[in-house]
């Protein structure tokens, strides 16, 4: 499993579940899921918390609304955990980039679920 | 209705009718808005949504939810936000997209808001929250509320000017 600084490795484990629906046919009413709405993914964790930072496609606003289905899956992943989902949308940010909303200690993790799979085990 | 259920509703209606009366101003009437004041709008939005989801949890679930991570994980799980309009889209989701969009709205100095993107969140989003919250309050959304938007219309006069540079401190 490829190793991602300041994360820790359940959170990392978690975010998995998270992306995995993120590719999942149907999801949020969308043939193809989310998987054609979003572009990068952050996670900040600290003092307990966890954000999620997702840069997305330029969007309207139906389908702006179609990633808070996300919610649920998060509070399934993360069911002791205050989490949340920060959406950033380039349609309100004109011509400024908004990935620098993103805060620095943030880490970019991978938004495609074969990332996240384990390794095979070493041979014995 | 509970007097605390009454109140949050007016508050929501007053910042509704804050945002259709700046959408209403014409150049014939008043200058319009400044670019950076449907920003504010956006927020604006957002805070009636809140008012309006509070009028309901505290009206059906005797709930007083004390930060925005209790409010939201209350409206996750309550029923009237959970059902999907036409588009397949719930009423929790346009009260996070409206949450969402307030906070960068708040804290990214390079948010940007448009008047037909105000416009949009208000029939949008908005107008979505306030039919589930008066469905289920089995109030009619046609109620008249307490505070007409001709009550808090803006003087004629730009309702948010930046000021020149000659006027600035």
């Amino acid at each position: 499993m490829p190793a991602v600084s300041h994360v820790s490795q359940a959170t990392y484990e978690r975010l998995a579940r998270v992306v995995a629906a993120l590719q999942t046919p149907g999801f949020a009413g969308l043939p193809q899921g989310l998987s054609a709405l979003v572009r990068r993914l952050w996670v900040l964790e600290a003092d307990g918390r966890v954000e999620l930072w997702l840069l997305t496609a330029p969007l309207a606003l139906s389908d702006e609304q179609r990633i808070y289905a996300l919610d649920a899956v998060l509070a399934e992943a993360f069911p002791r955990t205050s989490v949340q989902l920060q959406v950033l949308n380039p349609l309100w940010y004109g011509h400024h980039d908004p990935a620098s909303s993103v805060p620095r200690e943030a880490v970019e993790v991978p938004l495609r679920a074969e990332a996240y799979a384990a390794p095979d085990p070493p041979p014995s | 209705m509970q007097p605390r259920t009454r109140l949050h509703l007016d508050r929501a209606e007053q910042n509704r009718a804050l945002i259709q009366a700046w959408l209403a101003v014409r150049s014939s009437e008043a200058p319009a808005p400044e670019p950076g004041c449907w920003v504010w709008g956006v927020v604006i939005a957002f805070y009636a949504a809140l008012h309006f989801a509070d009028a309901y949890l505290g009206e059906h679930h005797g709930f007083q939810p004390r930060d925005h991570h209790q409010r939201r994980e209350a409206l996750r799980q309550a029923r009237a936000f959970q059902t999907p309009d036409a588009q397949g889209i719930t009423p929790y989701q346009a009260y996070r997209t409206l949450e969402n969009l307030a906070t960068h709205a708040r804290y990214a100095p390079d948010f940007t808001a448009t008047r037909d993107q105000v416009h949009a969140l208000l029939h949008g989003p908005l107008e979505h929250v306030w039919q589930a919250v008066y469905a289920a309050l089995a109030a009619s959304p046609t109620l008249t509320p307490r505070y007409p938007p001709a009550a808090v219309h803006p003087p004629k006069a730009r309702v948010c000017r930046v000021p020149s540079a000659a006027e600035a401190p």
